[in-house]
């Protein structure tokens, strides 16, 4: 019996029953495994997803803390990729007026100045796997711009 | 530690001497795929062509997502004779 398997991780287990084992064993079959490990492109994706939900997870933390809570934001499920970036594209987190970008915390200049480094983080990994909202490098270059000018006056 | 993403799970039979049609007789169900030591096949693409060099019976249970080689195995025993002695003289061979 061949059995290829297929991992999406660094670190995946996986069991076989004894019913199987002595299934196999009774009718004198061998088994044999070949295992492969993820794809460079497989890794990579792997890598953007814990990047963006590590760093989406405190923006919500720091919009709840402040009763600003964003309504889609709370229906994402951070381990469900399609919701998640479902929401990283929206309008809802990077769009004009009333979005997370535009508006949260502005009346708390700390939590505010948090909130935008996190969306520069945020911002420049979705660029560069080109799956961002379109006024999305607008914003990162305000933000970037603020962090070191200030608001403009 | 997570579960595995994927797994795919073929019985191979083969041998020097393998008749497909007598592996298929004894276990009771026709293969995926068969080929006997010296048959010849040519790719459609490249028009290459190769020259088997063993006998080979193969049956191939659907993928599984997450990995589940449990129902892999049961999968294609399900299809295949009960009888042990019928296995052990194919494994015997």
């Amino acid at each position: 019996m061949f059995c290829g398997l297929f991992m999406h991780e660094s670190n995946e287990g996986a069991e076989i029953s004894p019913a199987s084992l002595t299934a196999l064993g009774d009718r004198g079959v061998k088994l044999s495994l070949d295992i492969y490990s993820p794809t460079i492109e497989e890794l990579q994706a792997q890598r953007t997803y814990w990047e963006v939900r590590s760093t989406l997870e405190p923006i919500a933390e720091l919009l709840t803390q402040h009763n600003e809570a964003s309504p889609g934001l709370g229906g994402v499920r951070f381990d469900d990729e399609e919701t998640l970036w479902a929401y990283l594209v929206s309008d809802e987190l990077w769009g004009g007026a009333g979005s997370v970008a535009d508006q949260a915390l502005i009346r708390t200049p700390e939590a505010r100045k948090q909130r935008e480094q996190l969306l520069i983080r945020l911002g420049r990994e979705q660029m560069s796997v080109g799956r961002a909202n379109v006024r999305t490098e607008m914003w990162v270059a305000a933000f970037d711009k603020w962090q070191t000018e200030g608001l403009p006056k | 530690m997570a579960h595995l993403h994927r797994s795919v799970a073929t019985l191979r039979i083969a041998g020097d001497d393998l008749d497909p049609n007598e592996i298929s007789n004894f276990l009771g169900c026709t293969p995926t795929a068969s080929q006997r030591k010296g048959d010849v096949f040519t790719n459609q693409t490249s028009g290459r062509s190769r020259t088997a060099r063993s006998g080979v019976w193969r049956l191939e249970a659907s993928d599984r997502e997450p990995e589940n080689f449990d129902a892999q195995i049961e999968e294609i025993l399900s299809k295949l004779s009960p009888a042990i002695d019928v296995w052990r003289s194919i494994a015997e061979r």
